[in-house]
């Protein structure tokens, strides 16, 4: 039996697919510990879960956009918490001593303690931010990249330079998306491609269920929990564009409460959160900002999409689920309430999309999900590190 | 005390930082402005000290308004001119500083002496809306946590566009609340903020861009810096409580200098909670003012436009709201395969040589946030017409 040291970043989105291995590891008798926020973590990972923990405040996300975001991203998150949350990892790698560590992409931190204490490690990519590369063909912003990862190692008090990108472990890359949706991926050659890692998670026992007009087709609108700061215009339009179709459709909003104005009530129903997973299999399209889990477990169910990205991996998620056929994209800032009615039409009226959803569903059902990271990531036991 | 407006409220803010000048030397040392921490920084446990803070939101200023060495610089609202003697020091600037306190001024120059920078940094209790400078005297304008004191801020950007040379720069951190509207418990916590600070009101970031804009400066950018300068108002680093001695010496204090002296005590509480609800924000601002334009770039700034329209779907009312300074990236929003398609469309109407796609790829992070249509318009002016085989 081995024992795995997981490593994040306090995002929701990262957490989940990370967390559903992490329960696999340990169904199959592995130990397993997390080194991150508890406050953070101890909701998604439960009570069972070894947390070392590492004070930290929550990630609010940022009003960025496009490059502006990911410089944010970089400067003002990922490499200031690297320096942050090293020396907490460090005491975690020498006091639970793990066989393997399993990094997200973005902990870069954990990456460097890896090196540092010689461990295999896997890199897991919970988005599709660095795992299409999108900026390989503006070199000096790659070569701006590269600068961020040697400066935090620099930080580290590592010598010389990384002996290679600290987004991709040499021993095994995970990421939770599938062939059919982004592959098969030209680079790098140790990458699985695993679907979405989906894990049971609490019932919603106050969700309005007798509020779904089973004669009615139904969507689920959801554009994440970074964006509120900008969803509220997008909300407005959202049931503009709604409005004249509601005798045939009724929507979900996940929104805060009083934030959506003029709601009609019968047939958008607007709620802080609701429970995504089990209303999937009465949904007939989802409006989203394309986050990867949100379009993963739409896909893993088969359901299309209309995407209204915003930043990040968005714009590339947005684009994979148009080229696969599985949905169609909108633009977020821009769209109007008609154009937008119409795009989400063509979603639920031709059987298409829906047809190009089931096969992205049935591809991620045959990647095997959080049981086949599981599988990888034991066929790194026994492994050596890198040395550094 | 009631916010004032025009020379009462000048009076105010003179009386405010007259009497508590001692009291932000003694809490803050030189500089009266925020600190600036990485995420997850936390002063005390892993964060660096109170005066490390608050020279790096100098430097981070410095650096994201992109202020030149050796700027004639313009520094409003300089306080006892820590900020400013940074820029004469360490950057060789020649800084003229102006506060509405004779006694700050005052211990300003006393400070720039001790520095040895006098003759580079000098401090006058003016009012920043009649200093008498002539036009075009600054390389830069400085206003460092001031712009809340003042009443009429479409006046101050007026101002410091007269003041700057064409091409010069300015650099602004302030105070500012969310934008959009607040509700009643919010506009009260706003309003009792104001009244301990001496403040008329405050704008949101996206107001002061707005007033920038409409100024008539360009390359407008703004960031808000909220979450790094928040620790400022942790108990553990504002330490107000050090000085909160008992009722006995906070009524001394109230007889020996006035009551409004206590509006420094109410501030911490108020302002955290400000910051920890979302309300109070914080941010830098930089802009140019521009140069005497290009007319020829300055005429295709909107075909220009009008074919990226075409190609994102938009209509006439989105085209009317680009302006010279509209940002590619941040304001417009193009992504990679609108921007391949607008490289395509402005290629087939001006000819091979216009490559808008490779000029992008070859530029780096702060320039692709910073491109702007304006730089696009002046791209395709002077390539248009080379390089194509029928030399259009």
């Amino acid at each position: 039996m081995g024992r795995y040291l997981f490593v994040s970043l306090p995002l929701t989105g990262h957490v989940h697919p990370m967390a559903a291995v992490s329960r696999e590891l340990a169904d199959r008798g592995h130990e397993v510990m997390w080194a991150g926020s508890e406050s953070f973590l101890r909701p998604v990972l439960g009570p069972g879960t070894a947390i070392a923990p590492i004070p930290l405040r929550a990630h609010r996300g940022q009003a960025d956009r496009g490059m502006a975001a990911a410089k944010s991203r970089w400067e003002g998150y990922i490499v200031p918490h690297a320096k942050v949350t090293l020396p907490g990892i460090e005491r975690a790698v020498a006091a639970f001593r793990p066989d393997v560590l399993a990094v997200d992409q973005h902990a870069v931190a954990g990456a460097i303690a890896a090196h540092r204490a010689g461990l295999p490690w896997a890199s897991l990519a919970p988005t599709t931010m660095e795992l299409t590369r999108p900026y390989r063909a503006l070199p000096e912003v790659e070569a701006w990249l590269h600068r961020q990862m040697a400066a935090a190692w620099t930080a580290a008090g590592m010598p010389g330079e990384p002996p290679h990108d600290l987004r991709f472990s040499p021993h095994l890359l995970i990421a939770f998306t599938g062939t059919a949706l982004n592959g098969p991926l030209d680079w790098p050659g140790n990458a699985v491609l695993v679907g979405p890692a989906l894990a049971p998670r609490p019932p919603d026992p106050a969700f309005p269920w007798d509020w779904l007009d089973p004669g009615r087709r139904h969507v689920l609108v959801t554009v994440g929990t970074l964006a509120m700061d900008l969803a509220q215009d997008f909300h407005t339009r959202v049931v503009q564009a709604l409005r004249p179709i509601g005798g045939s459709v009724q929507a979900i909003v996940v929104a805060p409460d009083g934030t959506v104005p003029d709601a009609p009530e019968g047939d958008v129903l607007v709620r802080p959160r609701a429970p995504v997973l089990d209303l999937m299999p009465r949904l007939d399209a989802v409006v989203s900002h394309g986050g990867l889990n949100t379009v993963c477990e739409a896909l893993a169910h088969g359901v299309p999409l209309v995407v209204a990205p915003i930043k990040g991996d968005q714009p590339i998620n947005a684009a994979r689920v148009a080229a696969v056929g599985a949905g169609r994209r909108v633009r977020f800032a821009g769209v109007r309430p008609k154009a937008l009615r119409e795009e989400l039409l063509a979603v639920l009226d031709d059987p298409s999309y829906r047809a190009a959803a089931h096969r992205v569903r049935d591809s991620f059902a045959a990647a095997g999900g959080a049981a086949a990271a599981a599988l990888h990531l034991e066929q790194l036991l026994g492994r050596r590190g890198t040395p550094s | 005390m009631e916010p004032g407006i025009g020379a009462g409220l000048n009076t105010a803010v003179e009386r405010y930082y007259d009497i508590t000048l001692d009291l932000y030397e003694d809490l803050w040392g030189e500089h009266v402005h925020h600190g600036f921490w990485d995420p997850g920084e936390v002063p005390g446990v892993n964060g660096p000290d109170r005066h490390a803070a608050t020279d790096r939101l100098v430097r981070e200023l410095v650096e994201f308004a992109r202020l030149p060495a050796k700027s004639r610089v313009w520094d409003v609202g300089c306080g006892i001119g820590g900020p400013a003697l940074h820029l004469a020091g360490a950057m060789g600037c020649a800084v003229e500083g102006v506060t509405l306190s004779a006694k700050q001024a005052a211990r300003a120059n006393e400070k720039a002496r001790a520095a040895g920078v006098a003759d580079r940094a000098r401090f006058h209790q003016l009012d920043a809306l009649a200093t008498g400078f002539p036009d075009a005297s600054f390389d830069a304008v400085w206003a460092l946590e001031s712009l809340m004191h003042l009443p009429d801020r479409p006046a101050f950007f007026a101002e410091a566009m007269r003041l700057l040379r064409p091409g010069g720069t300015l650099a602004v951190a302030t105070w500012s609340v969310r934008d959009g509207e607040l509700d009643e418990a919010e506009q009260d916590l706003v309003r009792q903020i104001l009244q301990h600070q001496v403040m008329p009101d405050f704008s949101s970031l996206e107001e002061h861009e707005r007033q920038a804009r409409a100024a008539g400066f360009t390359d407008v950018a703004t960031v808000d810096w909220s979450r790094a300068v928040a620790n400022s108002w942790d108990p553990s680093f504002a330490q107000i409580r050090r000085f909160e001695q008992g009722r006995t010496q906070m009524r001394a204090l109230a007889r020996e200098r006035g009551v409004d002296v206590l509006g420094f005590f109410h501030a911490g509480p108020l302002m955290k909670r400000g910051f920890d609800t979302g309300v109070i924000t914080y941010g830098a601002l930089r802009a140019t003012r521009p140069e005497p334009g290009d007319a020829a770039a300055a005429a295709l700034i909107r075909p220009v436009a009008d074919l990226l329209r075409g190609i994102v779907g938009e209509d006439d009312a989105w085209l009317d709201s680009v302006v010279p300074g509209t940002r590619v990236d941040g304001d417009l929003l193009v992504e990679s395969h609108e921007l391949a398609a607008w490289s395509a469309a402005l290629r087939e109407t001006y000819g091979d040589g216009v490559d808008l796609l490779g000029h992008v790829c070859a530029l780096g992070v702060d320039q692709l946030i910073a491109l702007t249509v304006a730089d696009v318009a002046a791209y395709v002016a002077a390539r248009r017409g080379s390089g194509g085989p029928d030399g259009r």
